[in-house]
């Protein structure tokens, strides 16, 4: 399996809240991260290590959009400490700078189950752990790869063995089966792929107040006026992104797609009646980086009276290598 | 296309990192050509990377690869880029504001990203208007000029928020100014009057040590004019009809609405016939929406023996205008706190400066300035300012030992001479923390 330790945890996760009834989930993580799989499944907060200097987005049924329950440690200690006392699940990677961990809240070890991951020579482990009950852990490791569960976790997915790489695919499969409208999974080319359909503004972001202003107003995954638009990624592995963009006026071939590192061009576009579909190639982003893309559309394509937004979007994955 | 990585950088260089915003050329603002002066010593004392408005990252940097001749000592980098490099910890932001719709982007970063803002005007009101505009927005005033602290009667709101008609007070008020100081982790301002108003808009909302220590006075540079070659003078001043016996009177730059250009059209009409050869330039770009001069002019000399506007120039033709005139006009009524770069570029040029009396224009100190009253009577004024000037023209030295006086005194003023300070304001200011 060549899947990274965050999407193996985002598939347990998904899977586990499929299966139980659990209530809240709350992702603590050092940067600004949408998992994907989990979201489809169910309701989900995220503690921040870092504060975000973004704001996203969920949709809410029959209504407009609201901001996604993210709470900053830092700027907002004592609400990220309930959040997480309240929550059924807490899922943490953990930190590699001890300085960062140094931010967790003081959480009272109590009935939440846990999933800790990360590598295992992160610098928060140490501070992770003790968020936990010690008479309540399961210890597991694989590659550079060291995962920390509640025994409730363990007993809930039927064994250790369910936390090992190997079964990400039997627990694609089984979130796929309770969610077939946003995760499905292909083996018709040998190698078995997932694709999660989300609604796309699950993933778009708004770095000012003006944009998060429209988005609520529109209910939709705009651009700014200046053709500005930022996704946050459900997975930080090397995927393929399809995106269908509204309310373009021009050729977007020339659209610049930012990386940490990277500027990259679209792999492909069609154009269609609805809009320009776009295939991105998504490269491996760092796992201790907000899993952002950043999108600048060529200024001829941004309408003078209206927004450019996202109308479709989904990712694929290969699940064995 | 690959980035530079940050591991490599900095192990290239212990240089900090800074990201300047600003309005950037090939763009025309004062802003632009206000910041190139500075970008070389900025290149030598940190990684400067500038972060230009998305549409125009391709022209900024064909820009500066023709000015630095396929080396600038600078990245330039699109809004994007700057998004995915999450800027470090240990990086800085310069932010370089004016008010003026090429800063809007500006204002999507100065919130999130704090850093050291170098504030042009101390009225960001017109700024902030056009950008809500620009983002569809516009319900957002009521409660920033509340947070301001000023109340806006009904009668100019609808309900949303948004201003239904703008009361002109609202531009002189120095509005939008507290948001950006409280952001901001140092502010460089160019005159005591905009520190002054400075701490006055914000007093209440920052501690006044704090305050103090945030703000810092750094003047506006002078600079010598530029070489321009005898041929291109001549051309110049013959495309205008400019002729060695007229007595130029001349109103330099961006020919905006409150540059006083009616009160000036006033005078010279007045002074016309009692003056030889008198003749009026505007040497600016004109601003149609903001006030019609050029349909003023066909108004008042409908057989085309008005003034001359000359829409945009080069900086060398403006200098050789300001070498020419006689008499050089920088105005402004109503001011918004504005610091202007003419003024002392006006006054390098030999001429007699006409300024006014408000704002921050009496601080620049030079024998050639002469101030006049705005007000109901600054036509009149004008008139008065001209005609003295042409009577005692005699008793003045030749304009080259004028030059020759305001180039010994704008030594102190050269970039080279102020980088220094506002060097140490970005080096002292806290890092931006990811």
């Amino acid at each position: 399996m060549k899947i990274s330790a965050e999407v193996l945890v985002d598939l347990i996760a998904a899977d586990l809240v499929s299966q139980s009834k659990i209530g809240l989930v709350t992702v603590i993580h050092e940067a600004v991260r949408v998992f994907g799989l989990l979201e489809a499944s169910c309701g989900v907060a995220y503690v921040n290590l870092r504060t975000p200097k973004y704001t996203d987005f969920r949709p809410v049924a029959g209504g407009l959009p609201t901001p996604k329950e993210r709470i900053s440690a830092i700027t907002h200690p004592v609400a990220a400490k309930s959040m997480i006392e309240r929550s059924g699940l807490v899922v943490m990677c953990v930190p590699g700078d001890a300085g960062v961990a140094a931010c967790l809240p003081p959480v009272v070890p109590g009935k939440q189950w846990w999933i800790l991951y990360g590598d295992r020579r992160a610098a928060g482990w140490s501070r992770a752990s003790q968020l936990m009950r010690e008479s309540d852990v399961a210890l597991i490791e694989f590659g550079t790869t060291r995962v920390l569960v509640s025994a409730d976790v363990v007993e809930a997915l039927g064994g250790s063995r369910q936390l090992l790489p190997e079964s990400a695919l039997r627990h694609a499969e089984s979130v796929a089966r309770a969610h077939p409208q946003r995760l499905s999974i292909d083996s018709s080319g040998g190698t078995p792929r997932m694709r999660l359909i989300a609604e796309p503004v699950r993933w778009i972001a708004a770095g000012n107040d003006w944009l998060t202003h429209n988005l609520l107003q529109e209910g939709r995954a705009l651009f700014s006026t200046r053709g500005l638009g930022s996704l946050i990624v459900p997975w930080v592995d090397r995927c393929t992104l399809l995106l269908l963009l509204r309310n373009v006026r021009d050729r977007v071939d020339d659209l610049v797609i930012a990386t940490e590192y990277e500027v990259l061009r679209p792999a492909r576009v069609d154009y269609t009646e609805h809009g320009a579909v776009l295939a991105i190639n998504q490269p491996a982003l760092h796992a201790w980086r907000d899993a952002m893309l950043h999108l600048e559309l060529p200024r001829s394509a941004v309408p003078g009276d209206g927004f450019c937004d996202i109308g479709a979007l989904s990712a694929s994955l290969e699940l064995a290598a | 296309m690959a980035l530079p990585n940050k591991s490599a950088v900095e192990s290239r260089s212990q240089r900090p990192r800074l990201y300047v915003f600003s309005p950037l050329p090939p763009q025309r603002n004062g802003l632009a050509d206000y910041i190139v002066e500075y970008l070389t010593p900025l290149a030598r004392d940190f990684e400067l990377l500038l972060v230009a408005e998305n549409g125009s990252t391709a022209d900024v940097k064909a820009h500066f690869d023709e000015a630095y001749r396929g080396a600038p000592p600078f990245a330039v980098i699109s809004e994007s880029m700057f998004a995915a490099r999450q800027p470090d910890a240990g990086a800085r932001m310069l932010y370089n504001v004016g008010n003026n719709g090429d800063c809007s982007y500006l204002l999507d970063y100065l919130h999130r990203y704090p850093g050291v803002v170098m504030l042009h005007d101390v009225s960001l009101f017109y700024l902030h208007q056009i950008t809500l505009q620009a983002q569809r927005a516009n319900g957002f005033m009521a409660s920033w000029l509340e947070d301001e602290g000023f109340a806006v009667p009904d009668y100019f709101l609808n309900p949303d928020g948004s201003l239904a008609r703008s009361p002109g007070l609202l531009y002189q008020e120095c509005l939008m100014v507290r948001r950006v100081v409280r952001s901001a982790s140092a502010l460089i301002v160019h005159s005591r009057y905009a520190r002054q108003r400075v701490m006055g808009a914000v007093h209440a909302a920052i501690p006044a040590a704090e305050l103090t220590a945030k703000v810092s006075r750094i003047p506006h540079f002078v600079l010598p004019p530029s070489s321009t070659a005898a041929d291109e003078e001549i051309a110049t001043l013959a495309r205008y009809n400019i002729r060695p016996t007229d007595h130029v009177l001349l109103c330099p730059g961006f020919l905006t609405g409150n540059k006083m250009l009616y009160e000036l059209l006033v005078a010279y009409r007045r002074l016309q016939h009692d003056i030889p050869g008198l003749k009026l330039v505007y040497a600016g770009e004109e601003r149609p929406d903001e006030y019609p001069i050029s349909a003023k002019i066909a108004q008042l000399w409908p057989d085309g023996s008005g003034p001359v506007v000359t829409g945009y120039l080069t900086s060398n033709e403006l200098d050789i205008l300001l070498a020419r005139a006689d008499v050089s006009f920088v105005l402004r009524y109503p001011t918004y706190g504005e610091t202007s770069g003419i003024l002392p570029r006006a006054v390098m040029g030999g001429a007699q400066v006409v300024t006014v009396d408000i704002g921050s224009y009496p601080e620049f100190d030079s024998p050639l300035i002469r101030p006049v009253s705005v007000g109901t009577g600054a036509a009149e004024a004008l008139e008065i300012a001209v005609r003295d000037l042409w009577t005692t023209r005699g008793d003045r030295l030749p304009k080259p030992q004028l030059r020759m006086a305001e180039a010994r005194r704008a030594a102190a003023l050269t970039p080279q001479s102020l980088y220094r300070r506002i060097g140490d304001v970005i080096r002292q200011s806290p890092e931006c923390r990811a």
